[in-house]
């Protein structure tokens, strides 16, 4: 019984980076329909640019989240408006978009490098304070990161589905034609959806980055595992993506709990090919 | 001159590589990002078989080939009826699965510590590895002239026919399933075997060298040169890795603290060019419908447009600056105030 308290807690508490990467990667894929491996450099540039505010500048932690997330989603509007917009109207069919999107997350990675170098960073943490709950211990910073991704996640949730904004996005996913002869300007719906998502990725990265520590490859580490938890949790749906992050969160940590992490991502990566494969249509 | 000769041999592993995903990404249009996936399990079997049961090259060589039927199979009949983007993840997560089992797998795979050492087939002294590197330009020459003919051929019609119109191809009785699995199946065995054969080259074996890089390699040579091309994969290797890997690593004069910058400046390199072609030139260098005996003057002709069309978008930018700063310095002239704007 302790075992699966044990499991759920830590699954839930680790499981906030990739329930922020999951949401913001879904709302992209649901509407300009192709998968964007791009977005796993924008979890990186995330703890990136906490990390400059936070060790180069001298900012406290929490003060360096919101910045560091808007520069993230602004990093997302401009490979949107110079790298994907110009593609599709070029007529780039959506698998040459996620080669081409491959593509860019191999560009903003190595420049990366070229820029600062390869080396880890440490985040400054925050002084933490330390509880028990349940007989498991977790960290304040751990449950400020939780309350902040289910903060973000709601209101996320409650833009798409009970505003007019997320009737734009969802108008224009399902039937972009009828949208535009409706009036919804694509192009501006699109630059608000990529901010948003942006910033989502930026927030993993960041809280990523805090609790382990920030280097060059973690987005591409962590862009598989969102990837496969949006497909599984449904394209689009902002709620499916939040429960399949949390269900695979909690998944890692049993496995991690009986034998070694790496086998809890095999077993997910397998999981993800077989579940691909029931789904499957017959003929495309 | 030794490290000349083992660079060219990986550079026809790589030929090997692309010739095989243009067979399923060019000809039959499945996205297989999985290429480490297929050439690490050969290269690591082939090294496990060597080292932990010491068996001969030979042996060796055919229960690898068992193996990469069994797992090529396998993988072809999970991913083939998935849509292009579904496939190439799928494609990812397998590449991702053999290379954290070859990290947990310590048993076999010695982990982080490494296998080694493989041994040649065959040892005559100094001459064994131009000699191995005769073999491998064999099996290379030999696999680009069956992909020459087989484009010719009746099934490589079919092959594209099944790419661009499955549906189709199904309606006039083909059983397009069936021609896909045994085509994906055998490039990904050719994929198993090119492992294989690498593992003497690189004689020690760690799971860095299972490495994303090593797919994305492939897939820019085959989609810079032409995906849809016979000749594509090898112009487009020569192109990345031939300048790259050789060339500038080898014998350009690198100051040695620029050399650690080198091979990430490369994949940067890279990706930009693959954006560009992408986005300005989707065929590659090589269009589909380029005759084989033309090609040298179609990519001449691309050279000259890519060069002419870079040179007018520099003297353009540089006219556009000139411009601007000549606003500039005529606004400050006048003593305006809101001369910023």
């Amino acid at each position: 019984m302790s075992f699966i308290i044990d499991a759920i807690f830590i699954g839930v508490l680790q499981a906030s980076p990739l329930i922020l990467a999951a949401m913001g990667f879904t709302l992209i894929y649901y509407l300009n329909g192709f998968i964007n491996f791009g977005y796993g450099e924008g979890i990186t540039y995330g703890a990136y640019f906490a990390s400059f505010l936070n060790v180069s500048f001298g900012l406290s932690f929490y003060l360096s989240i919101v910045p560091a997330a808007m520069m993230t989603g602004a990093l997302s509007v401009l490979t949107y408006l110079y790298v994907f917009r110009p593609a599709t109207q070029r007529g780039v069919k959506p698998a040459e978009l996620i080669i081409l999107s491959v593509g860019l997350s191999f560009v903003l990675r190595y420049g990366l490098i070229l820029m600062v170098g390869a080396e880890n960073v440490f985040l400054n943490e925050p002084p933490i304070a330390f509880f028990t709950f349940a007989g498991t211990g977790a960290t304040s910073l751990q449950f400020i990161a939780l309350i902040l991704v289910f903060t973000f996640a709601f209101n996320l949730y409650w833009l798409i589905y009970h505003t007019g904004f997320g009737e734009k996005v969802r108008g224009l996913a399902d039937n972009p034609d009828l949208a535009q002869v409706s009036g919804i300007d694509p192009h501006r719906v699109s630059i608000y959806v990529w901010f948003i998502a942006g910033a989502a990725a930026g927030l993993a990265g960041i809280f990523q980055g805090v609790f382990a520590l920030v280097n060059p490859l973690m987005g591409w580490n962590l862009i598989l595992i969102t990837v496969m938890v949006s497909i599984i949790g449904g394209v689009g749906s902002v709620r499916g993506a939040l429960v399949a992050a949390v269900v695979a969160g909690i998944l890692t940590a049993a496995i991690t709990l009986i034998t070694k992490p790496l086998y809890a991502e095999v077993v997910l990566l397998s999981a993800f090919i077989l579940i691909l494969w029931r789904r499957s249509p017959r003929l495309a | 001159m030794a490290y000349l000769i083992f660079s060219l041999s990986l550079l026809l592993i790589y030929v090997g590589l692309a010739l095989a995903l243009h067979v399923q990404f060019g000809m039959l249009g499945i996205a297989n990002f999985g290429v480490v996936g297929f050439w690490g399990l050969g290269m690591y079997a082939m090294g496990i078989l060597q080292v932990q049961l010491d068996m001969s090259f030979v042996d060796a060589l055919f229960l690898v080939l068992i193996l990469s039927v069994a797992v090529s199979w396998l993988m072809g009949w999970l991913i083939l009826r998935l849509d292009p983007q579904a496939t190439l993840c799928a494609t990812i997560a397998f590449a991702a699965i053999i290379s954290l089992l070859i990290v947990t797998e310590k048993w076999v795979t010695m982990g982080v510590v490494g296998l080694g050492t493989i041994r040649y087939p065959f040892r005559i002294g100094d001459g064994t590895e131009f000699l191995y590197f005769v073999f491998l330009v064999a099996i290379v020459v030999g696999l680009q002239v069956l992909i020459l003919r087989l484009h010719k051929s009746p099934t490589g019609k079919l092959l594209k026919a099944i790419r661009d119109n499955e549906g189709l191809c199904a309606s006039l009785g083909k059983n397009t399933f069936q021609v896909k699995m045994f085509w994906f199946v055998l490039a990904s065995i050719v994929m198993c075997l090119l492992g294989a054969l690498s593992a003497p080259l690189n004689q020690f074996l760690t799971p860095n060298m299972m490495v994303p890089s090593v797919t994305f390699a492939v897939w820019i040579a085959l989609v810079l040169g032409g995906k849809e091309h016979a000749l594509g994969a090898v112009i487009g290797v020569f192109v990345t890795f031939g300048i790259f890997d050789i060339l500038i690593e080898t014998y350009a004069p690198v100051s040695p603290d620029l050399a650690v910058v080198v091979p990430n400046m490369k994949l940067f390199l890279y990706g930009l060019l693959l954006m560009a072609v992408l986005i300005y030139r989707p065929t590659g260098l090589l269009a589909p419908t380029t005759p084989p005996e033309k090609v040298w003057q179609e990519l001449l002709r691309t050279g000259k447009t890519a060069f002419s069309g870079a040179a007018t978008l520099t003297q353009r930018g540089v006219e556009k600056t000139k411009e601007a700063l000549g606003k500039k310095s005529e606004q400050s002239g006048g003593n305006d105030p809101a001369g910023k704007s």
